[in-house]
């Protein structure tokens, strides 16, 4: 590897503009906001910038760009359909793709019956992994509250019309997600970090223990090499490499290990100010543990590494 | 050491299971989801005097203090028959596993003749008031003062983490009587009743199922001698001894085991269990389960023949905490998306599983704690 794995001049200026404005407007309130009180207008404002459209056909943004957003999004746990606006942006027809890209629908990806952001959402796309359908919903959602304070909901869905496009967008969609848990967790490991060295007990700081240090360091070390596993499975898409999607399937179960290590370790560290409501990690932390569960149609994720030591990928 | 129940625990248990059966049969939601909520402790308020009634809230306290005359083991029978469903004393557990044989070592007769009745009657609610902001693992650094004024105590501070204590009657309080360069050495225990005057509580939202924590705040509260327990800042040695109850004093190993019975249904009836990797995780949380119960037993033993607590209790909340966790972890790698749902038993176990190495004493402290007592390594 002869390429620094960094990103592009462009792509860490898209990721300076997400990141300024996460930090303008993704306020507490708006990362803590209830599933009855999802913050549109944050959502309208990530749309303005061109993040929501970002992996449109004709916007042509790349891996690289969703990673570089991503990241920024996760550190600052902003709440809202990331990872289904990817895919449905880069499959949709382009009027439907267009409502999203605005911030004016949001989506519900996944498989039925349990459909995140189901009650809120304009767009529903079903997938199985392998295929993809534009759908309606057959019935009432019953909504469902959850883990990670996304509202869900039950529905029967109808499809509507088959996707093209579903094998790239799988893989955008797994970088989106791997970089958001990356940020996440990359944030309550620096969150913790920060306690452990002003936190006191036993008349020293707590970091000065090696019981709470050495976790610290190893969960550390686990974002470390998903960020680069991230970063490197985006330049393969990009690069159209042959075992891109193995990569960015790899990059989607590392970054959610390593943040869920990262939470864990946060969690270990504050002690009961840890799972306080109020507290500074715990609506991150459950954040993470929620989108780390591999959901059903993401089942043959594992399988998707494996090809990459059969040498058979995406050529 | 002999593990296996004899007739007289057997039939015991068997009376338990028949009397739950009936009693839970009616208000009682699934409430390994729910404890310390306003519902369940509310239930537990009425249940506990049905309880009491039976003789089964203290059938391990002495008679003349309310208690079943019983021994350690049948205490111990009806903790396991509790967590199995889900608690249903709710806070009671703490009064009748340690506040009230903290009473009955180092309370005086009128002490005890005035507290013990009403907890074996199931008429009130005990709080622990340990945690400080300052002194959480290291809680020796405790600094609310006590401060002797006439007849008794003059107190001041803050506590913080308080479970249960929006609705208790009383607080098994430490606070300081000599310096704090005195450390263990100048702790206290107090019998604080709660609605004396200068006490505010204020909850503190968590998100372990629906428990709510608080802060205690105390100013110039006033508390006679007579409501403190054993010396004067001998508190400590009480607190080692309470301490030692209170990690295995809830078998937690009874409610994750409970839960990975119905993941194991839930899984069966999804065609789930036919794959290696799951059996493989189902065995290994099943064993740590086992393994955590046996570690408690032994520690159960130790104190049905009245030796000194040691740091096999250690050990077995150790391996509570480990069981808890696989647990935890399974049901969301098992459950998918269906473990995100709110209420659902990934979702409940995974927030059980984040308390479980924190309260009670970390995990890491109780490790600390096997390393000195048990391996002998010199101190850090």
């Amino acid at each position: 590897m002869s390429d620094p794995l960094v990103l592009t001049p462009e792509q860490e200026a898209l990721a300076d503009s997400v990141g300024r404005y996460c930090a303008d407007h993704c306020t507490e309130e708006v990362q803590r906001a209830g599933s009855d009180a999802f913050p549109l207008p944050f959502w309208r404002g990530l749309a303005e910038l061109g993040v929501l459209g970002l992996t449109s056909p004709s916007e042509g943004g790349g891996a690289g760009e969703v990673c570089a957003v991503a990241m920024e999004l996760g550190r600052a746990c902003a709440p809202g359909p990331w990872e289904g606006t990817v895919f449905a942006a880069r499959t949709l027809p382009d009027a439907v793709a267009s409502a999203v890209a605005s911030g004016s629908r949001l989506v519900s990806f996944g498989s039925p019956p349990l459909m995140p952001w189901a009650p809120l959402a304009g767009v529903f796309v079903e997938t199985d992994g392998v295929q993809a359908w534009l759908a309606r919903p057959a019935g009432e959602v019953t909504p469902e509250e959850t883990l990670g304070n996304e509202p869900w909901g039950r529905v029967a869905l109808e499809r509507v019309v088959p996707l093209d496009r579903v094998r790239e967008a799988t893989d955008l969609s797994h970088v989106a997600l791997a970089g958001y848990l990356w940020g996440a967790g990359r944030r309550v490991l620096d969150t913790a970090a920060e306690h452990a060295r002003t936190r006191e007990q036993f008349g020293r700081p707590i970091g000065s223990f090696q019981a709470v240090a050495h976790p610290l360091v190893n969960a550390g070390l686990g974002l470390e090499a998903a960020h680069k596993l991230v970063l490197l499975a985006a330049r393969a898409l990009d690069g159209a490499h042959c075992q891109a999607s193995g990569l960015a399937a790899a990059a989607r179960l590392s970054a959610g290990r390593a943040a869920t290590e990262a939470a864990f370790v946060a969690h270990q560290t504050l002690g009961a100010m840890g799972y306080s409501v109020e507290g500074p990690v715990g609506h991150i932390a459950q954040r993470i543990r929620h989108l780390s569960v591999v959901p059903a149609h993401a089942h043959g994720t594992g399988e998707q590494v494996l090809t990459m030591y059969a040498g058979s990928g995406r050529t | 050491m002999e593990f296996a129940f004899d007739e007289a625990d057997a039939a015991f248990r068997r009376d338990l299971v028949d009397f739950l059966d009936r009693e839970l049969a009616d208000g009682w939601e699934r409430s390994e989801f729910g404890l310390g909520s306003a519902v369940h402790t509310d239930f537990s308020r009425k249940f506990v005097r049905t309880l009491a009634g039976r003789g089964w809230l203290t059938p391990h306290w002495p008679e003349r203090y309310g208690g079943g005359g019983q021994g350690a083991w049948q205490h111990f029978v009806l903790g396991e028959e509790m967590w199995k469903r889900g608690e249903p004393r709710g806070p009671q557990y703490m009064n009748v596993n340690w506040v009230g044989p903290s009473l009955i070592k180092y309370g005086t007769e009128e002490q005890k003749r005035t507290l013990l009745p009403p907890i074996a009657r199931g008429e009130v609610f005990w709080c622990q008031g340990f945690s400080e902001p300052e002194a959480g693992t290291d809680l020796a650094a405790l600094r609310t003062r006590a401060v002797r004024d006439g007849d008794g105590y003059l107190l001041n501070g803050q506590k913080i983490w308080t479970s249960y204590a929006d609705g208790a009657d009383h607080c098994f309080l430490l606070a300081r009587t000599g310096t704090v360069a005195d450390g263990r050495r100048g702790i206290s225990v107090f019998l604080l009743p709660l609605d004396t005057p200068g006490v505010e509580v204020r909850p503190i939202d968590g998100f372990v199922g629906d428990h709510s924590f608080n802060e205690v705040f105390l100013k110039d509260v006033w508390v006679p001698r007579s409501r403190l327990l054993g010396e004067e800042n001998k508190g400590w040695d009480i607190v080692r001894r309470t301490l030692a109850y209170e990690r295995v004093g809830a078998p937690r190993y009874a409610r994750a085991a409970l839960v990975l019975d119905g993941l194991a249904d839930w899984s069966r009836t999804r065609g789930l269990l036919h794959d290696p990797g799951v059996q493989e995780q189902f065995g290994e949380a099943r064993a740590l389960c086992e393994a955590a119960r046996l570690l408690v037993y032994r520690v159960i033993d130790e104190r049905a023949k009245d030796k000194e607590p040691s740091p096999r209790a250690n050990q077995a909340r150790a391996a509570m905490v480990q069981a808890e966790r696989a647990v935890g972890d399974l049901a969301l790698d098992v459950m998918g998306s269906e473990a995100l749902a709110e209420g659902s038993r990934g979702d409940a176990q995974f927030r059980n599983s984040l308390g479980a190495g924190i309260a009670a004493g970390s995990y890491e402290v109780q490790l600390n704690l096997i390393t000195r007592l048990i391996l002998k390594l010199p101190k850090e």
